[in-house]
C-alpha cells in the first residue's frame, strides 16, 4: 500500500485547482483514505435556479474518492451520496447501497495512468453528473444501456442471437402474454448459480439440474430506465406487472404446480426505445434474467411461495458466429471448407478460421495424433485419436462451429461428388500424391495448397482460380520458373531438409525441425488470406503467394504473383501425354510468333515432365540463338550459346530441363519432313516420351 | 438525441433568431433577418458573418436547395428584413436557379409569416426598403395563391399573424390567419405539436383608448410570439417581443394572463429600448409597471437577450432598461449579443432547450470532458493490447 501523501497529492491538487470542485478534504482513518469534495454541476436554467434537476441531481453534489490499496496504480473508487437517485444508467452494480458511477467506458485504472489522469477523471465525473442532470446519460447513438442489477450472484450463458430467435418464435407462435419455455441447465456452487440453455439433443448428466427458461415479452415499449431490484418472487411479479406482463404470476404458478422445479429461470424481454448496447446483435429488446429458487407456500407443493428467493442473472454471451466475427472483425466464409490434412499447419489454419467465426468445416486426414504432435499441432492431446476427431472437438465443442463431416481416411477415398464449385479445399498435406490427385478435373472445388519450406523459413500458397483453369499442379510447376528468376525464393524452395528429425522407428518416420511459433508465424498470414478468399470468391486468375521469414525470425515479407490461365496443347501424338503451358509462356510464344511474321520462328521449351501423371509442364523458354534463320516456310534454330543455356537449365536445382523446341507455322499445317527429322534428333538425346516439340499456328498449339 | 437549439445571431441593432428543432425533419424557424452587406463579406471584419452561420445551420430540401421552413418577419423595419433579396429566393420555388460561380445558393422559404401590415404601401409615413418591398410583393403572391384553401407546396406557403390593421385586411384569407391567442402547431405543413407550438400574442387589435396615429406606428404592428419547444412533454418557453414599445407591452399585459407571458428566454424589446418600458422618454426613472410586468414573467433561471449594439452612447440599447431587466433575471442572465462571448469577438448566443428543466447555454455544456462512450479521445497515451 502506497500510504505516502505524495501519491495522493496530484489528485488533491487537480481537485483543488478545478473551478467546479469545492471543499476538497483528505480523510485518513487507518487503512482507509478518502478524499471528499463537492462538484458544482451545471444544468439547464430552471433546474439550476431550483438547485436540482428534474432527474434528482443537485447543483452541488458530494463526490468522494476512495483510494484503493494499490493507488495510484488503481484508480480511485468514485462514490456519490447514498441517496443519489439510482434510476440512471451507467451506475455500477452495488449490493451495499453505495452509488458507484461508471464514468468511463473502458478501464478506469488505465485512464488514470495517463499523464493527465487526475484531471481526466475529474472531467469524466463532471460530465457524468451534468449528463445525468440533463437526462442525457442514454445516448441513442450509443444505444440503450442494459439495466443494472445491484446484486448479481448468478449468470446465464446464452447467445444474443439465440435469445432474439426465441423471442421472435414466441411472438409468432403464441398469443401476447403467454410464455415460451426452453430447456436449460443450472449448477449451484456456494451462493453462485450458473445457467445455460440446453442445446438441441444435448445430453445432461443430472436430471436435478434441468429446468426451464420462460421468456415473457413486454407488450409495449418501456421508456424509463430503472435498476433491477428483484430479490423475491413478489418483486418479480411487481416488476413484470409494471411492464404490462400481467399473466406471469399465473403462468409461473401453473408451472410450479405441474412440475415442482427446484429452480425456474425467467427472462423478461423488454422492448426499449433504442437498440440495446450489444455488439453482437441489433435489437431493441433487453433481456433480464432471473433464477427463482422455488419454495412451496405450504407443505403441499401445489402453490409457489411468493417470497421465494430470486437471483438476478448476468448474461454471458456464449460463443457464436456473431461473437467470434465481432472479435475478429473479418467477414466469414460463404462456402464449405474442406481441410485436407489436419496436421500442424492444417490444424492451425482451421482453428484460425474457426476462431474468426468461419463455419461449415469438413476435416479429412487418416492420421493418428501422436505424442510428438503436441509440439506443433493446433490442439494438444495425450491419448491416441484421429487428428480429425481432436480438431473437430475443438471446433465444435469449444468454438460452436459446424463440422459437417469427419473423414479418417485419405482424400482419395472421399466421395468426389462433394467437391463442387461452391466449396473450397485447403490442402495442407504437402503431399505430391494428394496434390496430383486434387489436380484431376473430376474435382470441381477450387483448391488452395499450403506448404512450408526450409524449416518453415518460407510459406507457399498455391491458389487456384475459381474455374480451375490453372490448377495447383500448374502452379507448382510455375514455382520452378519463379525459382529460376528469384534467388531468394529458390534458396528456400529447393532447400534439402538436412536436419529432419526422426520421430519413429520406420524409415518413413521423419518430420522437419521447426518450432510451433515458426509454423504459426506463417500460418497466421495464410489463414488471413484463406479467410478473405472464402468470404468472397476465388480469384479469376490463379495466384502464388510466398512469405519469407527474415533472419530476425520475426518479420515476414509476403508476395503475390498472378498466374495466367494454363493453355493446354492439342495432340497430334498418340502417347497420351498432356502438355500444359503455364503462366505467361503461351503469351511469350505468341509475341514471338507475331514479331517475326510472315516468317516462321521458334525456340527451346523448358519445363518438366511427370512420368507418373503423363503430363508435361512448359514453364520457361530459351530464346532462339541469334544465328537462327527465318523465312515464310522455314525456321532453323541457331547454335550460338545454346549449349550453355541448356546446360544452365539442366544443371539447376529444380527438376526442369530443356524439353524440346517450338516453332511457328503462320500459314498453318502439320509438321514437315524436316520438322520430323529434327524431332527425331532431339528424341535421340532426350528419349521419345520426354521430348516435347510444338507447332504453333494462328490459333493453337500442337504437339507432334 | 441532440436537443432543439435557439440562436440569437449578433446583427447589431437588429434581430435575427434561428430555432432548430430536433424533430425528425429538423424543422427550422427563422425570426427576422438583418444580414447587412458587409456581414457576408469575408474581407469586412466589422460584422459577424450572419449569412454563413445561417447557411451552415440549414438543411437542404430534396432538390438540394437550402431551406428554412418558416421565416417570420415581425415588421418591415430594415433592421428586421435586411438581406432578404440577396439571400432568399423570392417567387415561385420552381424558378429557383443554381447560382453560377461561387455565389451561395439562395435559401428557399418554405412558409412565410407576417402580420397584415405587410399590405401597407410605401409612403412618406411608411417608408419601405427595397427588401421590404420585395417581402411585401412575395407575401402578396403567396396570399393570392392561397386564397383558396389548397396547399401549393413548400415555397408557396404563408401565414398571417395577429389582428388586422384595417377592416377586411384578411378577407378571403381567413384559413391562413392566426389571431392573437391562437396556437400554431403546423410549420411548413408539418404538424409537430408534440415538439413545438407558437402562440400568437401580437399585434393586438386597436385598443379602446388608442388613437389612430399610435395604432398606425410600424412598431405597434410587430408580431409578438411565444414559442414553446417541447422535450419530454414539457416546454421551454421563448418570448420574442420584436420592437414592442411601451404601449404594446402594456396592452399585452392587460390582454393575457401572466402565464401566457412566461419565458425561459426573452429578447428585450426593441433592442433593449427604454421606450419599451416607459412612456417618459426623458425621465429614466418612471417605468410603466404594466409594461414591465409583461416582460417580467421570467421562469426561474431565465435569460433576457438584448439583440443590439453594445451599451454605449448611442441608443437604443439603453443602460437604464438593462438595469430593469437585470433586476428580473440577474446580471449574469442578461446577455447582450454585442458582448458575447466578448465585445471584440462576437458569436451567436446559443441555447439548448431542455423542456421543464429550462434552457442551457451551449458554450457551458462541457466540451472538455468526454462521454462515457467515447474512449479514443480521452487517452493520449498509446494503448496496446495485451490480452
Amino acid at each position: 500500500m502506497e500510504n505516502n501523501v505524495d501519491s495522493i497529492q496530484p489528485l488533491i491538487a487537480a481537485l483543488e485547482s478545478s473551478e467546479f470542485v469545492k471543499n476538497v478534504k483528505l480523510d485518513i482513518k487507518g487503512e482507509e483514505r478518502v478524499i471528499t469534495s463537492v462538484f458544482i454541476v451545471d444544468m439547464p436554467s430552471r433546474a439550476k435556479a431550483q438547485g436540482q434537476s428534474v432527474t434528482g441531481v443537485k447543483t452541488r453534489e458530494s463526490v468522494s474518492f476512495h483510494l484503493p490499496d494499490h493507488f495510484p496504480y488503481e484508480a480511485p473508487i468514485i462514490k456519490f451520496r447514498r441517496d443519489f437517485p439510482r434510476n440512471f444508467p451507467h451506475l455500477n452494480p452495488s449490493g451495499t447501497g453505495e452509488v458507484l458511477p461508471c464514468v468511463y467506458e473502458g478501464n478506469l485504472n488505465e485512464l488514470y495512468q495517463n499523464a493527465n489522469g487526475p484531471n481526466l477523471l475529474i472531467f469524466q465525473i463532471k460530465n457524468w453528473l451534468e449528463k445525468a442532470a440533463r437526462g442525457e446519460l442514454i445516448d441513442p447513438t450509443q444505444g440503450w444501456e442494459p439495466m443494472r442489477a445491484d446484486t448479481r450472484k448468478g449468470s446465464i450463458e446464452v447467445s444474443s442471437l439465440e435469445l432474439e430467435e426465441i423471442r421472435k418464435e414466441y411472438a409468432e407462435k403464441l398469443p401476447k402474454g403467454d410464455w415460451l419455455g426452453y430447456h436449460a441447465l443450472y449448477e449451484k456452487s456456494n451462493e453462485f448459480i450458473s445457467c445455460k440453455l440446453l442445446e438441441n439433443g444435448q445430453a445432461y448428466q443430472n436430471d436435478d439440474q434441468k429446468t426451464l427458461l420462460l421468456v415473457f415479452e413486454t407488450p409495449d415499449t418501456i421508456e424509463t430506465y430503472s435498476p433491477s431490484e428483484v430479490n423475491k418472487l413478489s418483486d418479480l411479479f411487481e416488476l413484470a406487472d409494471s411492464y404490462g406482463v400481467t399473466k406471469i404470476k399465473k403462468h409461473i404458478s401453473d408451472i410450479y404446480r405441474d412440475n415442482n422445479p427446484n429452480v425456474l429461470l425467467v427472462s423478461l424481454a423488454i422492448k426499449r426505445l433504442y437498440n440495446i448496447i450489444n455488439p453482437y446483435i441489433q435489437s431493441k429488446y433487453e433481456y433480464l434474467f432471473f433464477a427463482i429458487h422455488c419454495k412451496p407456500k405450504g407443505r403441499e407443493k401445489t402453490e409457489i411461495y411468493d417470497g421465494s428467493r430470486i437471483t438476478s442473472l448476468h448474461q454471458i454471451e456464449s460463443v457464436s458466429t456473431q461473437l467470434l466475427q465481432s472479435l475478429s472483425g473479418k467477414p466469414i466464409n460463404t462456402q464449405q471448407l474442406y481441410f485436407v490434412g489436419c496436421g500442424s499447419l492444417g490444424s492451425k489454419l482451421a482453428l484460425h478460421l474457426a476462431k474468426a467465426g468461419c463455419d461449415n468445416f469438413t476435416l479429412i486426414d487418416p492420421d493418428i495424433f501422436w505424442p510428438h504432435n503436441n509440439a506443433r499441432h493446433g490442439a494438444t492431446f495425450n491419448h491416441r485419436f484421429f487428428k480429425t476427431t481432436i480438431l473437430a472437438h475443438k471446433i465444435q465443442s469449444d468454438l460452436k462451429r459446424n463440422v459437417i463431416d469427419l473423414a479418417q481416411k485419405s482424400i482419395m477415398d472421399y466421395p468426389l461428388e462433394n467437391f463442387t464449385y461452391q466449396n473450397l479445399i485447403v490442402d495442407s498435406t504437402a503431399s505430391l500424391a494428394v496434390r496430383n490427385y486434387l489436380s484431376t478435373s473430376d474435382i470441381k472445388s477450387p483448391t488452395i495448397s499450403v506448404s512450408l519450406f526450409n524449416h518453415s523459413r518460407m510459406g507457399l500458397m498455391l491458389i487456384e482460380d475459381a474455374k480451375r483453369a490453372t490448377r495447383i499442379d500448374d502452379l507448382a510447376a510455375f514455382c520452378q520458373a519463379i525459382a529460376l528468376e528469384r534467388e531468394d525464393f529458390a534458396k528456400h524452395y529447393t532447400a534439402n531438409h538436412l536436419s529432419d528429425q526422426r520421430i519413429g522407428l520406420g524409415c518413413s518416420s521423419y518430420t522437419t525441425v521447426c518450432s510451433d511459433a515458426d509454423i504459426s508465424l506463417l500460418a497466421a498470414g495464410m489463414a488471413n488470406k484463406i479467410q478473405t478468399l472464402a468470404a468472397s470468391e476465388m480469384p479469376k486468375t490463379a495466384q502464388i503467394c510466398f512469405g519469407i521469414v527474415s533472419d530476425d525470425n520475426m518479420s515476414i515479407a509476403w508476395e503475390s504473383i498472378d498466374v495466367a490461365n494454363t493453355v493446354t496443347v492439342k495432340k497430334m501424338t498418340s502417347d497420351g501425354i498432356e502438355v500444359r503451358i503455364i503462366g505467361n509462356i503461351a503469351n511469350k510464344i505468341r509475341e514471338d510468333f507475331d514479331k517475326y511474321l510472315p516468317n516462321e520462328t521458334g525456340g527451346i521449351l523448358v519445363g518438366h515432365m511427370s512420368m507418373s501423371q503423363k503430363k508435361i509442364y512448359i514453364t520457361s523458354l530459351i530464346e532462339a540463338p541469334n544465328d537462327s534463320k527465318r523465312s515464310p516456310t522455314f525456321f532453323e534454330l541457331g547454335t550460338n550459346g545454346l549449349s550453355e543455356s541448356i546446360y544452365t537449365i539442366d544443371t539447376c536445382a529444380m527438376p526442369i530441363r530443356a524439353l524440346g523446341t517450338w516453332h511457328s507455322h503462320p500459314k498453318g499445317g502439320g509438321p514437315s519432313a524436316y520438322d520430323i527429322t529434327t524431332k527425331k534428333k532431339i528424341e535421340a538425346v532426350l528419349g521419345q516420351q520426354a521430348t516435347c516439340c510444338l507447332i504453333v499456328d494462328q490459333s493453337d498449339f500442337y504437339r507432334f | 438525441m441532440a436537443k432543439s437549439k435557439i440562436s440569437f445571431i449578433p446583427v447589431d441593432n437588429g434581430n435575427m433568431t434561428l430555432l432548430q428543432l430536433n424533430d425528425p425533419d429538423k424543422t427550422t424557424i427563422l425570426v427576422d433577418i438583418n444580414i447587412r452587406q458587409n456581414a457576408d463579406d469575408e474581407k469586412q471584419k466589422d460584422y459577424y458573418d450572419a449569412a454563413t452561420y445561417l447557411r451552415e445551420h440549414l438543411r437542404n430540401d430534396d432538390k438540394g436547395r437550402p431551406i428554412v421552413d418558416v421565416l417570420l418577419i415581425t415588421h418591415l423595419d430594415n433592421d428586421h428584413i435586411c438581406g432578404l433579396q440577396r439571400h432568399f429566393h423570392l417567387g415561385k420555388p420552381e424558378d429557383w436557379k443554381k447560382p453560377e460561380g461561387d455565389d451561395p445558393k439562395k435559401i428557399i422559404i418554405g412558409e412565410m409569416w407576417a402580420s397584415t401590415r405587410y399590405q401597407k404601401n410605401h409612403s412618406v409615413s411608411n417608408k419601405l426598403s427595397e427588401d421590404a418591398k420585395a417581402f411585401k410583393s412575395e407575401m402578396k403572391r403567396r396570399a393570392e395563391l392561397n386564397r383558396e384553401d389548397v396547399d401549393h407546396g413548400s415555397g408557396n406557403r404563408v401565414k398571417i399573424l395577429g389582428e388586422d390593421h384595417q377592416e377586411d385586411a384578411c378577407e378571403g384569407l381567413e384559413h391562413i390567419v392566426y389571431r392573437c391567442g391562437e396556437i400554431i402547431t403546423n410549420f411548413n405543413m408539418k404538424n409537430i405539436h408534440s415538439k413545438c407550438t407558437v402562440t400568437v400574442l401580437g399585434p393586438l387589435e386597436q385598443q379602446a383608448e388608442e388613437d389612430d396615429t399610435a395604432f398606425d406606428e410600424r412598431n405597434r404592428g410587430s408580431v409578438i410570439i411565444r414559442i414553446d419547444v417541447i422535450e419530454n412533454n414539457q416546454a421551454s418557453k421563448i418570448l420574442l417581443t420584436a420592437d414592442a414599445e411601451v404601449d404594446v407591452c402594456k396592452y399585452t399585459w392587460n390582454s393575457y394572463p401572466s402565464s401566457e407571458l412566461e419565458y425561459d428566454i426573452m429578447n428585450a424589446p426593441h433592442h433593449c429600448s427604454w421606450h419599451s418600458i416607459s412612456f417618459d422618454k426623458e425621465n429614466k426613472e418612471t417605468v410603466d409597471q404594466d409594461a414591465l410586468n409583461a416582460l417580467s414573467q421570467a421562469l426561474s433561471g431565465a435569460y433576457i437577450i438584448s439583440q443590439s449594439r453594445a451599451f454605449e452612447s448611442e441608443t437604443p440599447p439603453h443602460k437604464e432598461a438593462r438595469k430593469e431587466f437585470e433586476k428580473i433575471v440577474g446580471t449574469k442572465k442578461f446577455l447582450c449579443s454585442a458582448e458575447e462571448p466578448s465585445s471584440s469577438d462576437v458569436k451567436p448566443i446559443e441555447f439548448e432547450l431542455y423542456g421543464s428543466s429550462g434552457v442551457m447555454r451551449k458554450s457551458s455544456i462541457a466540451s472538455v470532458a468526454v462521454s462515457t462512450s467515447s474512449m479514443a479521445s480521452v487517452t493520449k497515451e498509446p494503448l496496446g493490447h495485451g490480452e
